[in-house]
């Protein structure tokens, strides 16, 4: 589980830093709520996951749903759009 | 009751309907998409028998077989002579013989002892003859084990087949307090204990019927006159905790919860028993601590929890899901020190306990006060009395034993999320923050299956670990 989580946030930040050299710029504030929902995405899962071996689903659910769907989603629609100036 | 917790909590059972609509559709597909509707996988034997579904699965590169891998012949086997049940030793080793093997045997072991030889030093073989406490029919590889053996009672259990350095002719076990701790730590863990600690004996705590005498060797119990005489020489305290099956005790107000509040106090028991039998092959006493006092007092002395707002020890690992037992001992000890995680505070606003007591017994008093509820409590101590005869009204009533408030404890969480890491660890840094995180464990839906929860059942088709006991809790 943690090799999958690895290498999604490897593929996301190495899109990232290809955006970055081809026209993007990403204020201060875009990078740290980026690193929130990265850090958010990571917990939920984690949580999913320890959820399963501890046989409690509905927090597990919970806590997917809050802090892999709609933490993230809401924070990467902010620096979608406040954050990142496409110079290109 | 407490309706205001009650009422807010979305039950399971309306959280799994809405899961289960949304799950129901798509594995609904999937499953007729794999397996045409009718086909039911072929799970016969050769015998024609329904095969078990193992719940336990191998890895893929075991597979199943119709015969087993040994090759047999019913028409040439023959069976061996059988002179007792179950011992063919007995057939096998004529009596003289099994004398001679048993001389040598004590020879071997004795040396083991003198010279210290690692594997075979006098703790290791109190560690042999500590687990050999199941034994009800004789056996080899334990010399001088009677042949055929009938334990006929909880003493006999304690003691028998034990090998303590007398019988070679050698003193007790020389160790410093520090290595006793350690020893006896380790050998506590094997036989099942989840924490070991260690206090001196604090007579403030002990019963009034005890008494603390220098001129015997062993404890004597008399329970006629209610008298409950112990050697002097007993300073040590050895307690041990045993974490219960949690998939059980979440189970609790039900038959289920009730046997994993047994199954925690089996493990207690055991373990319990085979501490004491490892105190007497290092050839020291010991007394049995529950009969001689309360045991929390002792085991937060010892640094295995704190006292929760439900007048029960509630450890930072574990929880509440724990069950206590200790020892009095003459074997020098190093003792722990108590411990505080912050629930004093914690508690003063969780009150998660009191809400969920089915029988209101315990306290939603703001603060701990120095008046007990009443005469069957001792005072002297500032906690949240509960009322203990209407807990044990509840309990005789229904026949099976309610730990309720243990299981509901935010502390008795198991540790496969960081989630429950960040909570402690958040109440130890703002112990106030305990209304919070009692709100957000029940929004997040721990808590009790109840009678009327669909997951009630389920236990029966969990993939638990043995004993549905997580014994690596908090060391991972
Ligand atoms: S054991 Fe059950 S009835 Fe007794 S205090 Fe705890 S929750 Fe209440
Ligand atoms: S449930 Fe809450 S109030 Fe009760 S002992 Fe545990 S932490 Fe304290």
């Amino acid at each position: 589980m943690n090799l999958i989580l690895g290498i999604a946030i490897g593929l996301g930040i190495a899109w990232l830093i290809y955006k970055t050299k081809n026209g993007w710029v990403i204020n201060w504030f875009g990078w740290v709520l980026m690193g929130v929902s990265a850090s958010s995405f990571v917990f939920g899962v984690d949580l999913f996951f320890g959820s399963i071996i501890e046989h409690e689903m509905r927090a597990g659910w919970m806590g997917f749903g809050l802090f892999s769907i709609v933490l993230p989603v809401v924070l990467g629609t902010i620096v979608w759009h406040y954050s990142i100036v496409r110079s290109a | 009751m407490s309706d205001r917790k009650r009422n807010n909590r979305l039950s399971r059972r309306d959280f799994l309907k809405g899961v289960g609509a949304i799950m129901g559709a798509t594995g609904v597909a999937s499953i007729t998409r794999v397996n045409p509707v009718g086909a039911k996988p072929d799970r016969t034997n050769t015998n024609g028998l329904t095969t078990h579904k193992r719940k336990y699965k191998y890895p893929w590169w075991v597979k199943t077989v119709d015969k087993i891998t040994t090759e047999v012949n019913p028409d040439i086997a023959t069976k061996p002579p059988m002179v007792t049940f179950a011992t063919y030793a007995q057939a096998m080793i004529p009596d003289e013989e099994w004398d001679i093997n048993n001389s040598k045997a004590k020879e071997y072991v004795k040396e083991g002892i003198i010279n210290n030889i690692p594997g075979r030093t006098l703790p290791d073989l109190a560690l042999h003859y500590a687990l050999h406490s199941d034994m009800t029919l004789g056996s080899m590889g334990s010399f001088d084990s009677p042949r055929t053996v009938k334990i006929k009672n909880h003493e006999e259990l304690v003691t028998y087949n034990l090998h303590p350095p007398r019988d070679f002719d050698l003193d007790p076990w020389q160790a410093s307090p520090e290595e006793a701790s350690r020893v006896l730590e380790a050998a506590g863990i094997q036989f099942g204990a989840s924490m070991v600690g260690f206090t001196k004996l604090n007579p403030d705590w002990i019963y009034p019927y005890v008494k603390f005498e220098p001129g015997i060797t062993e404890p004597v119990m008399d329970i006629k006159n209610m008298s409950f005489r112990i050697p002097e020489s007993y300073k040590y305290v050895v307690l041990l905790i045993t974490q219960g099956p949690r998939d059980l005790l979440i189970r609790n107000q039900s038959e289920l919860g009730a046997a994993g509040d047994r199954a925690t106090y089996s493990r207690m028991f055991n373990a319990g028993v085979q501490m004491a039998r490892f105190i007497k092959g290092l050839d020291y006493g010991y007394a049995e601590l529950l009969a001689a006092g309360p045991i929390i007092p002792f085991a937060l002395e010892a640094g295995l929890g704190e006292l929760g707002r439900m007048n029960r020890l509630i450890n930072p690992i574990f929880g509440g899901n724990i069950r206590i037992t200790g020892f009095l001992t003459d074997l020098p000890l190093a003792p722990d020190k108590p411990i505080d995680f912050g629930l004093q505070e914690f508690c003063k606003t969780c009150k998660i306990c009191a809400s969920e007591c089915p029988a209101g017994a315990l306290s939603m008093a703001d603060e701990p006060y120095w008046i007990p509820a009443n005469a069957f409590q001792a005072s002297g101590k500032k906690v949240y009395f509960e009322d203990n005869l209407k807990c044990a009204k509840y309990i005789t009533e229904r026949g099976n034993y309610c730990s309720t408030c243990l299981s509901v404890c935010p502390w008795s969480k198991q540790d496969k999320a960081a989630l429950h890491e960040i909570a402690k660890v958040t109440s130890v840094i703002v112990p106030s923050s305990g209304n919070f995180l009692s709100d957000m464990d029940q929004a997040f839906g721990y808590g009790l299956i109840r009678e009327d929860d669909p997951e009630m059942e389920d236990w029966w088709d969990l993939d638990i670990p043995e004993e549905g006991i997580d014994s690596y809790q908090g060391k991972a």
